[in-house]
């Protein structure tokens, strides 16, 4: 049957791509259909790929790759980049929900291990790209004209580049099979640390490179640049969290509606600002979490929308992957996913045992740091901008990486999770918070707000929760009854 | 995408859209925390405006606001990204109304309905189509448009078509609240199916008011589309609605299929509220047994998503046209009279006897929220033309008002004021 219904689609789809009104306005029709489209795809792939034991993430990905126009091109170009808005409302979920697990306190003991395998898999992990990438330029035909220190500097640039992680990925398998547990934990401090790392050592890494190929802007206007995305973005960040916390506390009700109106906004004025919503509400998230007492009630109100907003999500991030490229730079992307995974692995593996980290940390911590999405694509396209041509090959060979990576790393990651033995941990502590939570605000609910039916896990208040039956459907959504 | 703002250098005059955008921020957050704050909601319903329509106007000023130059934070290009909440929408009251119509009570009508509608609302529709032509015959002709165009006629329609339904709403149950129970029934089966006979004129207007494109049809093989299409899709989510889902799936799923066939109409330039209106129509009497299920999580998500709907038609709205605010006192006028004329004529027709509040509900019944849709969905499938504007502002403002008026007839009447309502 879902074969059946996936065929169906796409035969909707392709006659929808064959008409055209001649008037070539746009009214919001192909995005529209678009989120449609991607929503089912993804869901009927996902199902598909998790009866073969594989992620739904993965199917999520392969979705929206059968629909990219690499492949049988069902989205309009113009109907993905009109759903720049509502990634940029679900990263901001993302990082949110992101920020609220990142309970300070209880991570504590495992701050020691989160520093060293960030020093050494994520820092060793870029320089050693990077020295890879130099030792194969001259196979390498953007960097094999270059002199040697340019060359050198824009091999650790695009090292750099080819070590970011993506927390979404992580934060979405840990919710797809409900996970938690000394790996999830260390791993999410990990990938969310390696964020601002990379960005900083990106920064840093083009500006060097921009000056050795004398293109670069002076070092202080990048610093005042980077300064403000960064301390700008967590200043803001903290701000929100404080409006966000005063209007949990003062407004009863759910507040899943506010949350999303909050997060659409603030995505936009960030754009604009350049500010980086992933850090602006990661920040604001911890701060919930860590310093008010609304941590709980915001994760619920999230948690809500977490499917449809991660089907979505994923299927355009596979929709938007460049098959081609990998036709054309495929053996040089695929040494490098290699390499960047052996690399990853190795110094998580060491860095876990220098800070004598549990034995699932050691063995398994590497694997979380290998998937890649968002950040990664974000930083070659800031390649492309910032070194004209040169940076439009590299950013091809990124997206090869960056492609093999989507499709690979979360399958890896989940095997790790199921061998540590964390996934469906999270299930019966939760459920625990769920009847907790509820017992103690037994009429809140019911009071009115025009932000109502957004109820933190109101519409989804029965869902059987296991790793096995329900992707991202985590056990806070489970009734007391069950 | 994560990490998407690194890349995005700030847009020229960066420091001038912070601070504007964080003035408006503050506004929309005052805004919201004000709206459900439960002081204020206590004040609405003292007021009587805590209706769904009513209740819905302050997010449509908050995408007002929103889109205003001084706030800046919904920019053109924004509003574009935004289109599709509006198709999500639209698809959603589709098939919340579609969703009620169970074809095994048609049997059941009250008697005379034929002549009921027929005069009352054909009445209405006949005097709204004149006082249409005019005004906006005028409006074009003070702004140097020809005046005899087929949209001045397809214009007039849709007012007419949108300004002359009632709707089975609460306000509307409160009016006839004193007459028995049987004819309160028969008047909220007349009433939705008032609202039917706006979908299928929006359907027969799509389907013969459409633009040249790749596919050169007919006029009238589009009319057949337009009902060819929700069978087709009908099957589809039937066969997805079947599948076993836990609730978060559910309502992804739905969410996916309202976004797929709301989206795939007006893809096809054909009006995503009717085609998703056939769709929710053959779901609800297709057997299974999902359709409480579907039931549910349709209306415990309509209001949401009804409003969220209402803000980004709000930064559609222009109302700066006088035009619009004079048709709108028009319609809502030229309405009370033309249903009161109806009311007239139609009880002294038929063989049926009806208490005074009952008919006088009839007469002051307020517009509800499809006309509302019916005319968002218009301006998204004849954008940008300034008739469909006043149009928009006639019968966006012209709901609020008759909402505002069956209340006070209400009160004047003495009944007792509707209880706060939760979405």
């Amino acid at each position: 049957m879902r074969v059946v219904v996936l065929v169906a689609l796409i035969g909707c789809m392709a006659a929808a791509r064959s008409f055209t009104a001649e008037d070539g306005l746009y009214v919001g029709s192909s995005s529209a259909l678009a989120v449609g489209y991607l929503l089912l795809s993804a869901f009927f792939m996902g199902s598909l790929l998790k009866s073969l034991n594989l992620p739904r993430l993965t199917g999520y990905l392969l979705a929206g790759m059968l629909a990219g126009a690499s492949l049988l091109d069902l989205i309009p170009h113009e109907a993905l980049d009109n759903l720049s808005v509502f990634t940029g409302v679900a990263v901001s979920l993302i990082a949110l929900t992101a920020g609220t697990e990142l309970d300070l306190r209880p991570m504590r003991p495992l701050m020691k291990a989160i520093g060293w395998v960030t020093l050494l898999a994520v820092v060793g992990g870029a320089i050693g790209l990077g020295l890879f990438i130099f030792a194969i330029s001259p196979w390498l035909p953007f960097l094999s004209e270059l002199a040697l220190v340019p060359r050198f500097a824009f091999a650790m640039t695009l090292g750099v580049v080819l070590s970011a992680q993506s927390p979404a990925v992580v934060v979405a398998l840990r919710t797809e099979l409900a996970a938690d547990g000394p790996l999830v934990r260390t791993v999410l401090g990990i990938v969310v640390i390696a964020d601002l790392v990379v960005i900083l050592l990106f920064t840093l890494a083009s500006a060097i490179a921009k000056s050795t190929l004398g293109a670069g802007e002076s070092f202080g206007l990048l610093a005042a640049h980077i300064s403000w995305e960064l301390l700008g973005s967590v200043a803001f960040g903290v701000g929100i969290g404080v409006v966000l916390a005063v209007y949990l506390r003062r407004v009863p009700g759910p507040a899943g509606l506010f949350v999303l109106m909050l997060a659409f906004i603030v995505a936009e004025v960030g754009r604009r600002a350049s500010l980086d919503p992933l850090l602006l509400f990661l920040s604001a998230g911890v701060t919930i979490r860590n310093a008010t007492a609304q941590g709980d009630r915001l994760h619920h109100a999230i948690e809500g929308a977490a499917l449809p907003v991660y089907l979505v999500f994923f299927a355009v991030a596979g929709a938007t992957i460049h098959l081609d490229v990998l036709a054309v730079l495929g053996l040089p992307a695929l040494a490098i996913v290699l390499t960047r995974a052996g690399l990853f692995v190795a110094g998580a593996r060491v860095g876990a045992r220098i800070a004598a980290a549990p034995e699932v940390v050691r063995r398994f911590a590497g694997f979380g740091l290998l998937p890649q999405a968002g950040l990664a694509l974000a930083l070659a396209m800031s390649m492309q901008s910032a070194f004209g041509e040169l940076g439009a090959q590299a950013a091809m060979l990124a997206l090869g990486v960056v492609a093999l990576n989507e499709l690979l790393a979360p399958v890896a990651y989940r095997w790790a999770i199921v061998r540590a033995g964390e996934a469906g941990a999270a299930t019966a502590e939760a459920m625990h918070t769920t009847e907790t939570t509820r017992a103690a605000e037994p009429t809140r609910a019911a009071e009115a707000s025009p932000f109502a039916p957004f109820a933190e896990g109101d519409p989804w208040p029965t869902a059987v929760v296991s790793g096995d039956t329900a992707p991202l459907d985590v056990a806070v959504r489970a009734t007391p009854s069950q | 995408m994560d990490g998407l703002g690194l890349v995005g250098a700030a847009e020229p005059g960066a420091s001038g859209v912070v601070v504007k955008t964080l003035v408006g921020l503050t506004a929309l957050v005052v805004l919201a925390y004000l709206g459900g704050h439960p002081m204020v909601r206590r004040l609405e319903s003292r007021l009587g405006v805590s209706r769904v329509v009513a209740a819905g106007l302050p997010f449509l000023l908050l995408g007002l606001l929103a889109r205003h130059e001084a706030i800046g934070v919904l920019s053109d290009r924004t509003v574009d990204h935004l289109r599709p909440v509006l198709h999500l929408g639209l698809g959603w009251i589709g098939l919340v109304v579609g969703m009620r119509v169970r074809l095994d009570q048609l049997g059941d009508l009250p008697k005379g309905t034929s002549t009921i509608l027929g005069i009352g609302t054909g009445l209405p529709f006949a005097a709204l189509l004149g006082v249409g032509v005019v005004v906006l015959g005028l409006g074009r002709w003070a702004g140097g448009l020809p005046l005899f165009d087929i949209v001045l006629l397809r214009d007039a329609l849709l007012l007419a078509t949108a300004g002359a339904v009632a709707a089975d709403t609460e306000s509307l149950r409160l009016a006839a609240k004193s007459v028995e129970a049987p004819v309160q029934r028969a008047l909220a089966q007349l009433t939705s199916l008032d609202e039917l006979i706006g979908l299928l004129g929006l359907g027969l207007l799509t389907a013969y008011f459409r633009p040249p494109s790749t596919w050169a049809l007919p006029e009238t093989a589009w009319l057949f589309i337009t009902f060819g299409m929700p069978a087709v899709v009908g099957c589809i989510v039937y066969a997805i609605l079947r599948v076993p889902a836990s609730a978060t799936e559910s309502v992804a799923l739905l969410l996916g299929v309202v976004a797929f066939t709301a989206g795939m109409a007006s893809e096809l330039r054909l009006s995503a509220l009717v085609v998703c209106f056939l769709v929710g129509v053959l779901l609800t009497n297709f057997p299974g047994d999902y359709h409480e299920r579907v039931r549910e999580l349709l209306e415990r998500l309509e209001t949401s998503i009804y409003f969220l709907f209402l803000v980004v038609a709000g930064a559609l709205w222009d109302p700066s046209g006088a035009l619009g605010w004079a048709l709108m006192i028009l319609v809502v006028v030229t309405r009370l009279l033309a249903r009161w004329a109806a009311g007239r004529v139609v009880w002294r027709r038929i063989d049926v006897v009806w208490p005074a509040d009952a008919r006088r509900a009839l007469v002051v019944s307020p517009l509800g929220t499809l006309p509302i849709a019916l005319v968002v969905n218009a301006m998204l499938l004849y954008p940008g033309e300034p008739g469909m504007n006043a149009v928009f502002t006639a019968i966006i403002a012209g709901a609020f008002l008759s909402e505002v008026i069956v209340q006070l007839y209400s009160r004047a009447a003495g009944a007792t004021p509707v209880p706060p309502e939760v979405p």
